[in-house]
């Protein structure tokens, strides 16, 4: 595979030394270089047929060189070496040290796993193939829910192919792919109209279009899509909120796990910034970022800077264990990498980014966290979310979910913003219940760079949040 | 430079032909990009950057698909389209594909017409970067509530080169300077509030040097101690820094794929007087010196002046080729360029400030800032994060925060009361502080 790698990108093993020679030339303490070719094809079904194709080919290199935590980045879209070498120039310009005569070491493998195999490619899945799965989608989403008026739906998959050398003579290449579907239905009901949206994403080939999982989609919309003509929002306010497992673990992602990237800590901007050691909630809650969970769409074998996929407990029992890191965060914290260096692409600098978050399993039911609720609200699907990170207010939308009276859900509710305070979130989770699970939505994070994320957690009462509503 | 980038163009077009495609558009695009960062005070980036890549649209004997490479290298290239035209083929016919009405489409000098490129840019060095970025962070640096402040000088210069197999050839050069700051502050116990301030222009020159990173600590100094008030029902104003993010929803549900897909909560109000008299909004797509400007769309639609929402009546739909044929709809442009809410009616007959606006409700929350949300397109409901001031008397009272506002698009903009004549020139659409009566707000 590497030699192939080599061959992609159209360059030697000594012309990545010689490049590196030329990124340290100014006196930079650490360079890396990070190839990489990205294909993605996508087929759009609309007005029940597939009647439009796209692809994209985005092919470069990204060169980096740090000095006393500061960072020089350049690319450049060939990998000629004229074009490498100049890229390499201007990011060495960061640096202005004395120097001295330095030699490139040479390529030592990273060790890894690997955590997504394809086991069936797309060239088997025809485009053929493809397209009667997703018209077969579109039948029976009309059949399961007569209301639906109009399917749009995507199938994408992408191969993003990575090669990498940085001055510790750590070189690696990975091949990563990604499957995605999603789709949004528009029904129309007595006059009114009603949106659902859903998607599932995979670091898999094309195994992921079964059977099974179009029906768990039909299942999905058809149960979930005729409620919301009944929905309302409820009166507004503070209020206890069950978060149903799943794609709950948003507020992990907003309300702490974003406040726990170390290049916020290590400017000192983040609310959690002196809190490492600390209890900070509950001890029923452990909270990890893992890259290791095969097929995940947060998995990465290796991160963007050489360090191998890894699991890293983020909360143990209540008490804040660990940043994630990247390799100048960790520098600055005396720790070791967490492998969370990453990048949207080779036009970007890598920084500290989520994997696939997620909380452990707890004691108790979903159904003893809502038995416990006298007034509030049950909420399971979402579609974004935000956070301000030095106050740490945290915010997350509600597609769908339940109002919850005497223990019970009664009516449906919908659209709606719930608002939060992070560290008071987490010390205001009272339960956690035993059925922790990893959302498989096309989540994607957009904090300076889009990066390909996942969340999970198991039903988790918080005392209080702010939701939005009505104010009658 | 640009000469060889028509040439990649006008090759790559008869590729397209040569691989069976009917019809083809092609769309260069190359950008350069520097920036500095400055974290305290001191360099903490540099980067810089050149970009370029190819857009294409093809029609092959009633199929469609839309593809993109930045691998120009022409025996790369000729195997991509080559590959593009083959599985274009194999999806379903769509008879509502074609490229535009030549008529429609643009046929100017876009760059003269809109002078939107800085060519000093060329010239400026990274000293020059770095000196500016510095001296943002310098005026607050010391500021004993100060915890952090990170400040950047960004510039890009793009080009673009647009081309059909029908005729039709345009092109564009634009920049952007963009100067900012972001301060970090001392809160209650590990709260640490966060504020920002921007200014940018096309012209290196004309971008506000001074006053950004003190402007910048002050907007963080004047949020301290900011907690939510009690829920219930107020009047609102939402300052020219955010304002836009209440029009974004209205233009996006008046394209021609929400329309189409039957996703948009205006559609049964097309042409009707929905809002007030008051409401204005205008499209001005040639404004001269502003990086939003554009003389042609994405498919080389001209543009022209438009006025969107006209004295309270939905104007304007933005229906593209494909969306015209499938709904039968007169084809417009794709979207809105500059959008400027324009105030030839308004209910005071006067300029106001955002002050004055605040005089005039007495009493309500000023929302400087929204922190998540979203709204449904089929019904305009909208759920969203915010953060401000209360005010009475006409004057600010107290910081707010951790506060949701809640409401539907249709019934907000049907309580617009006054519009301010303070919108940002640099925000890409031209957005006053806007006064709404009263909407849910959930706090304590």
């Amino acid at each position: 595979m590497t030699e192939t790698y080599f061959d992609l990108f159209g360059v030697t093993p000594d012309n990545l030394e010689r490049l590196m020679v030329s990124a340290l030339s100014r006196g930079g303490e650490y360079a890396d270089i990070f190839f990489e070719y990205t294909t993605t094809d996508e087929l759009l079904l609309r007005d029940h047929v597939v009647n439009s194709v796209e692809s994209t080919a985005d092919y470069g290199a990204g060169i980096r060189v740090i000095r006393d935590e500061r960072t020089g980045y350049a690319f450049s879209e060939k990998t000629d070496m004229r074009d490498l070498e100049k890229a390499a120039l201007f990011a060495a310009g960061i640096a202005d040290a004395p120097v001295l005569p330095r030699t490139a070491p040479g390529l030592r493998p990273v060790q890894f796993t690997n955590h997504y195999p394809i086991l069936q490619g797309w060239d088997v899945f025809t485009l053929e193939k493809r397209k009667a799965w997703i018209t077969e989608l579109d039948r029976r989403l009309h059949e399961a829910s007569p209301v639906i008026r109009k399917v749009t739906c995507a199938l994408a998959f992408s191969i993003k192919k990575v090669m990498f050398y940085n001055s510790d003579g750590d070189f690696f290449c990975d091949l990563r792919p990604m499957t995605s579907v999603h789709l949004t239905c528009v029904a129309q009901k007595d006059g009114k109209s009603e949106m659902l949206s859903y998607s599932r994403s995979y670091r898999v080939g094309s195994e992921m279009l079964t059977d099974s999982l179009r029906d768990g989609i039909v299942s999905y919309i058809a149960t979930r899509l005729e409620p919301l003509f009944d929905a309302g929002r409820p009166k507004g306010g503070e209020m206890p909120v069950v978060l149903g497992s799943g794609s709950s673990g948003i507020l992990l992602h907003e309300a702490i796990g974003h406040a726990f990237e170390a290049d916020f800590n290590r400017k000192g901007i983040s609310i959690f910034a002196e809190r490492m050691g600390q209890k900070i909630c509950s001890e029923k809650i452990t909270v990890v970022d893992d890259g290791t969970v095969a097929g995940n769409r947060g998995a990465l074998n290796v991160d963007d800077e050489g360090i191998p996929g890894q699991k890293t407990y983020m909360v143990t029992e209540g008490v804040l264990t660990s940043y994630l890191h990247d390799r100048i965060s960790a520098r600055h914290y005396g720790v070791a990498p967490t492998g969370n260096g990453r990048r949207e692409s080779f036009r970007y600098e890598p920084i500290p980014r989520m994997r696939a978050t997620y909380m452990l399993d707890g004691d108790c039911t979903e159904e003893d966290l809502i038995h416990s609720v006298r007034k509030g609200i049950f909420v399971d699907n979402f579609t974004n979310g935000e956070v301000a990170i030095g106050e740490g207010d945290f915010t997350f939308y509600v597609k769908s979910g339940w109002m919850i009276e005497n223990g019970r859900l009664t009516a449906p509710v919908k659209d709606i913003n719930i608002i939060g305070n992070g560290p008071q979130a987490l010390a205001d989770i009272t339960g956690v219940a035993a059925n922790s699970v990893l959302d498989d939505s096309t989540w994607t994070c957009g904090k300076d760079q889009y990066c390909p994320v996942s969340c999970g957690m198991p039903s988790v009462l918080v005392s209080s949040l702010t939701v939005g509503g009505s104010s009658l | 430079m640009r000469e060889e980038e028509r040439k990649i163009v006008a090759d790559a077009l008869q590729m397209a032909l040569d691989a069976g495609v009917d019809a083809a558009r092609m769309c260069i695009e190359a950008s350069g990009e520097n920036s500095v960062t400055i974290l305290d005070g001191n360099v903490d980036g540099i980067m810089s950057a050149s970009s370029r890549a190819l857009y294409m649209q093809l029609f092959v004997d009633g199929h469609y698909g839309s593809f993109s490479t930045n691998r120009l290298d022409y025996a790369d290239l000729r195997e991509f389209i080559r590959k593009a035209a083959e599985s274009t083929s194999m999806v379903v016919k769509d008879p509502c594909r074609t490229l535009p009405r030549r008529e429609l489409c643009y046929a100017g000098d876009s760059a003269g017409e809109l002078e939107q490129c800085d060519l000093s840019l060329d010239q400026m060095g990274i000293d020059e970067r770095i000196r500016l970025a510095k001296g943002c962070a310098e005026e607050v640096l010391g500021h004993p509530k100060l915890i952090s402040v990170e400040t950047e000088w960004g510039d890009s210069t793009e080009y673009e080169y647009m081309a059909d197999t029908e005729g039709l050839s345009v092109s564009n050069l634009r920049s952007v300077c963009t100067l900012s700051a972001n301060c970090t502050i001392r809160g209650r116990g590990d709260e640490k509030p966060e504020g920002g301030w921007f200014d940018s222009d096309v012209f290196t020159g004309k971008v506000q040097t001074e006053g950004i990173g003190a402007k910048a600590l002050q907007r963080t100094l004047d949020s301290l101690g900011a907690r939510k008030t009690r829920s219930g029902e107020w009047p609102l104003i939402v300052e020219n820094t955010c304002s836009s993010q209440l029009v974004h929803p209205l233009i996006s549900v008046l394209n021609g794929a929400a329309l189409q897909q039957d996703n948009s909560f205006l559609k049964a109000h097309i042409g009707e007087q929905l809002f007030p008299e008051a409401m204005n909004i205008w499209d001005r797509p040639r404004t001269r010196n502003n990086y939003g400007s554009r003389c042609y769309d994405d498919e080389g639609l001209a543009t022209r002046d438009r006025a969107v929402i006209d004295h309270g009546r939905i104007a304007t739909c933005f229906i593209n080729t494909y969306y015209g044929n499938k709904l039968g709809m007169d084809v417009t442009v794709d979207g809105p360029s500059l959008l400027r809410f324009e105030k030839d009616c308004d209910i005071t007959k006067k300029p106001l400030t955002l002050q004055d606006m605040m005089k005039e409700l007495d009493k309500g929350i000023l929302i400087t800032g929204f922190n998540g949300g979203n709204f449904n397109p089929s019904t305009g409901d909208f759920s969203y994060g915010v953060r401000g001031f209360l005010f009475e008397g006409g004057r600010k009272v107290r910081p707010v925060n951790g506060m949701n506002v809640t409401g539907n698009f249709i019934r907000l903009w049907q309580g617009l009361l006054l519009a301010g004549d303070d919108a940002l020139k640099s925000n890409r659409w031209r957005i006053p502080s806007l006064a709404f009566s009263g909407l849910s707000f959930s706090g304590e």
